[in-house]
């Protein structure tokens, strides 16, 4: 396969080409309640072709036929001459990259029978739909993929990777009569199929919390002093304000420029922020991004003050700053735009005790439902939340929903925790309707006036 | 050996899926120009029952047909047991999903409608970013099954839309207009004006940022904030919360469940609309089906499987992707119109909010009718009139306790997103949080 590309790419002239090729492999297995809802393996495979004609703007062509790879890159090619741009597009500089990263696993999931798999995810299922009556319902899949996957461009770079990702992901969904709960976890790994055994324990605890949290009471609207877990810190840190730092949104708009200007001050001396897509094994791990450039460690804040950006080849260019190997694609039917790979809250000196002792009346919000940022300001909602009294964790309350403007909120944090760790879970990231893996870490963070939604 | 020959050697009962897509693109980043492009997608499914089991495979590029049909069969023999039926053949939907002209349309002249859209906002360049996306696709369908029913069907999508975002010191604000059919506009620049006149109403209102205190005033979700009713209550009615008891109103078809005013149908059959089309993705023609009649509960969707497993019967609300089994979804949904217009409607107004979207909608608790959520675009309504933009505010409740007193539904009907067709909606009764 790699020769096929290097050999479609030799015949180019007189333009940059980059080409993907991926093929997939995947298996899945999904309860609802008591019904199989799919079970099921899926073939997939493409390529993507993107022209950058000089002094033109891109021309881009997707397509499932490999044989077909000379006749779409000339497509391309005509795509990007009709592109005429009044500015050209500059890509930054990058060495042209030669690596092959096979996936070295563990426990190798494609060796496992289907009925295996099934057994597997039935066995956590039942243990949620048998803990009580108030479980009406359940979620309950497991999912693996295994892909091979080929870039080379014009410039030289030719890399050949393997991914491999398996996910077990459990919730349960109860009820009252009145009103309707869940409670949510799961488990992921890049190496090994034997990390997804043996979670009986942690899957009986999802369904204990689904009932806990049916029975707790609303949260009362209005502003308190939070601390959220280091899963929940994880999730605040990549939506109030990774997206911000994605170049695609500053790179044409020099009042966003003006607003992300590298050395404004975001939050308190103590607050580092950072992105590492070169980390083994995490879930956004991808050691070279989909222009072929290396991933890095890029801090975006370091001690308070903002310090870095994630960029394209594009953006980078256009802003005259060093390329971050940030351009990722959910697959080979999408070009590659900015996104982050593994962010994190780097460890403080907190210890976790001491963030509570001085709370009179607070919030302690742990793990996320997902969130949404628009711009600067953001929602997410946590998993399940207790209210802090007199520096103690009390009761459990519910629909508990964060919501903040980031300038504000990160200049709020008052205490980061000594206690850092990555999130298990298998997490992604939506953006311009491509979604892609990515790891969140962070230990717990304190902040203070924090806006909660609620009746 | 074909597919269909494989699959019959293995069951009696079986349904294949084809789809082949070409969708052309044009975008427009910071102002220029940026790229064209062609995506093309093909794929194939097989369904198939094999002793009252039902297994499932998919692919796309190039692939084994026997290894397809070998990991359906494999599905089947874990499958669940479900007395499925295929469809037999029910002739057509009425309804123009196909625009030759539309099919015939080239990147250079999706580059000039975005080139003509673009100029007509020269004036902001400098105080605001622009990002604008012209495509067009072409969609292939056939579904064959063993009940002898084979249909083909095919689409053209036009779609349009651009974003302005203006950033003024902290404050970020994003405006953006959509436009997806399945005919090509006869008048794509009168549709550009009218689009460039909304964006420049708001433009003009954002200027002005307001607070609104907080409590229980009046709130008018325009027909795109009728989102934060019509997520909840679409995966209420949704088959697959049907048949698994999960959705609040699961067991109360026939029941009043909101204020008699209002009325929700969801239609498939509404020509030159992306969501419509002669048939489901089961084979089944397209139809329309009252959800809500003056309050009262009337229909669910379902597709076969949920429709099978729920004891009731396909509404042809069947969606799937190569890679999915098909699964209950809406087409265009529609909103009956009151008897205010919507000027009147805000004249009532002392002070209150008109929202127009709001974040994290469909995160958190959606099944349980709940809402807390910020409002992302919304304006302030004083002495009847729109005086300005609010920011910091949320709104929270629960579809099925505040939609049973609605104050009012305007005469006024809009396509407030492509597959939603809706009335301006006043709430007095909603909880707003405000800053």
């Amino acid at each position: 396969m790699k020769d096929r590309i290097r050999e479609a790419l030799s015949k180019v002239k007189g333009a940059f080409v980059e080409v993907r090729f991926e093929q997939k492999e995947s298996s899945r297995v999904a309860f609802r309640g008591k019904v199989l809802e799919s079970i099921t393996a899926t073939i997939d495979g493409g390529g993507f072709v993107r022209a950058l004609v000089p002094n033109k703007g891109w021309g881009i062509v997707t397509f499932n036929n490999i044989e077909e790879l000379d006749k779409r890159i000339e497509q391309a090619i005509s795509c990007s001459r009709i592109v005429i741009p009044d500015e050209p597009i500059k890509l930054s500089d990058v060495e042209p990259a030669i690596a092959d990263i096979p996936a070295v696993l563990k426990h190798d999931f494609r060796g496992v029978p289907l009925s295996e798999k099934k057994k597997l995810i039935e066995g956590y299922n039942d243990i949620l739909l048998g803990y009580d009556k108030r479980i009406i319902n359940t979620a309950s899949f497991y999912v693996d993929g295994f892909t091979k996957y080929w870039y080379a461009n014009t410039n030289g770079a030719c890399i050949c990777k393997e991914r491999a990702d398996v996910v077990v992901a459990a919730t349960a969904i109860a009820s009252d009569g009145k009103t309707v709960q869940q409670a949510h976890d799961s488990w992921s790994s890049r190496t090994d199929y034997n990390e997804m055994l043996g979670h009986e324990k942690e899957v009986e605890d999802i369904a204990r919390l689904s009932i806990g949290i049916l029975e707790a009471d609303n949260v009362k609207g209005g502003k308190y002093t939070v601390v959220l877990d280091p899963r929940l810190a994880g999730v605040f840190i990549h939506e109030a304000f990774g997206h911000l730092s994605e170049a695609d949104f500053v790179y044409e708009n020099p009042k966003a420029q003006e607003m992300m200007v590298l050395g404004r001050r975001f939050g308190p001396d103590f607050l580092n922020v950072a992105e590492d897509g070169s980390i083994p094994d995490l879930r956004g791990s991808i050691y070279y991004d989909d222009e072929g450039t290396k991933c890095r460690k890029n801090y975006l804040i370091k001690n308070g003050l903002l310090v870095g950006r994630l960029h394209s080849r594009e953006t980078a260019g256009k802003m005259s700053e060093f390329t971050t190997g940030n351009a990722r694609a959910q697959d080979y039917a999408h070009p590659p735009i900015v996104r982050m790979t593994n962010t994190f809250i780097e460890n403080g000196k907190t210890a976790v005790d001491d963030m509570f002792s001085d709370i009179k009346l607070g919030i302690y919000a742990v793990d996320a439902y997902g969130g949404q940022t628009m711009l600067e300001n953001f929602s997410f909602s946590a998993g399940y939340a207790y209210i802090i009294r007199n520096g103690r964790k009390a009761e459990m309350v519910r629909d508990v929903v964060l919501q903040g403007n980031l300038f504000q909120t990160l200049a709020n944090i008052e205490a980061v925790g000594d206690d850092f760790q990555w999130s298990k879970g298998g997490g992604s990231c939506g953006k311009g309707g491509q979604s892609v893996p990515v790891g969140m870490g962070s230990p717990h963070i304190r902040i203070k006036d924090v806006l909660i939604g609620g009746k | 050996m074909s597919l269909l020959d494989k699959a019959k050697q293995f069951a009696s009962s079986f349904e294949l899926y084809e789809l082949t897509e070409e969708s052309y693109n044009v975008s427009f980043k910071g102002w220029k120009l940026n790229e064209s492009g062609i995506n093309q997608e093909a794929g194939k499914s097989v369904r198939l029952i094999v002793d009252g089991r039902i297994g499932f495979a998919g692919a796309k590029g190039v692939f084994d047909e026997e290894k397809l049909v070998e990991n359906a069969r494999e599905s089947a023999s874990f499958g669940d047991e479900v007395a499925l039926e295929f469809p037999k053949e029910a002739g057509s939907a009425d309804v123009v999903v196909w625009d030759d002209k539309l099919a015939q349309l080239s990147l250079e002249d999706m580059i000039r409608i975005g080139k003509s859209a673009m100029e007509r906002f020269e004036d902001l360049r400098d105080s605001c970013d622009f990002e604008m996306s012209v495509s067009k696709s072409i969609i292939h369908e056939r579904i064959i099954n063993s009940s002898g029913l084979d249909v083909s069907k095919r689409k053209t999508v036009f779609s349009l839309g651009f974003e302005l975002m203006r950033v003024k010191e902290n404050d970020i604000l994003s405006l953006w207009e959509r436009e997806s059919s399945s005919m090509y506009p006869e008048d794509i620049a009168s549709l550009i004006t009218t689009k460039e006149k909304k964006i420049r109403e708001k433009l003009a209102l954002a200027d002005n940022l307001l607070r609104v205190p907080t409590g229980n005033i009046p709130v008018v979700l325009s027909p795109k904030g009728i989102l934060v009713f019509l997520v909840p209550l679409l995966s209420g009615i949704n088959g697959k919360n049907i048949y698994t008891k999960t959705s609040p109103i699961w067991n109360r078809r026939g029941d009043v469940l909101f204020d008699s005013k209002l009325s929700v149908a969801n239609d498939g059959t509404i020509s030159g609309k992306p969501s419509s089309d002669t048939h489901d993705d089961e084979g089944i023609p397209k139809r329309r089906t009252s959800i809500i009649k003056n309050g009262v509960l009337e229909n669910f969707v379902f597709d076969l499987l949920s429709a099978a497993r729920a004891n009731d019967a396909s509404t042809a609300s069947a969606q799937r992707g190569v890679f999915s089994q098909p699964y209950p979804g809406t087409d265009n949904i529609v909103v009956e119109p009151g008897n205010v217009s919507y000027e009147d409607m805000l004249k009532g107004i002392k002070e209150g909010l008109l929202v127009e979207d709001v974040l994290g909608l469909g995160q958190g608790n959606v099944l349980s009718g709940g809402f807390s959520n910020p409002v992302g675009l919304a304006f302030k309504i004083e002495n009847g009139e729109l005086v300005g933009r609010v920011k910091d505010a949320s709104i929270a409740g629960n579809i099925y306790d505040n939609f049973t007193a609605i104050e009012a539904l305007s005469s006024e009907q809009k396509w407030g997103y492509p597959s939603i067709l809706a009335p301006y909606v006043r709430l007095d009764n909603l909880s707003v949080v405000g800053k």
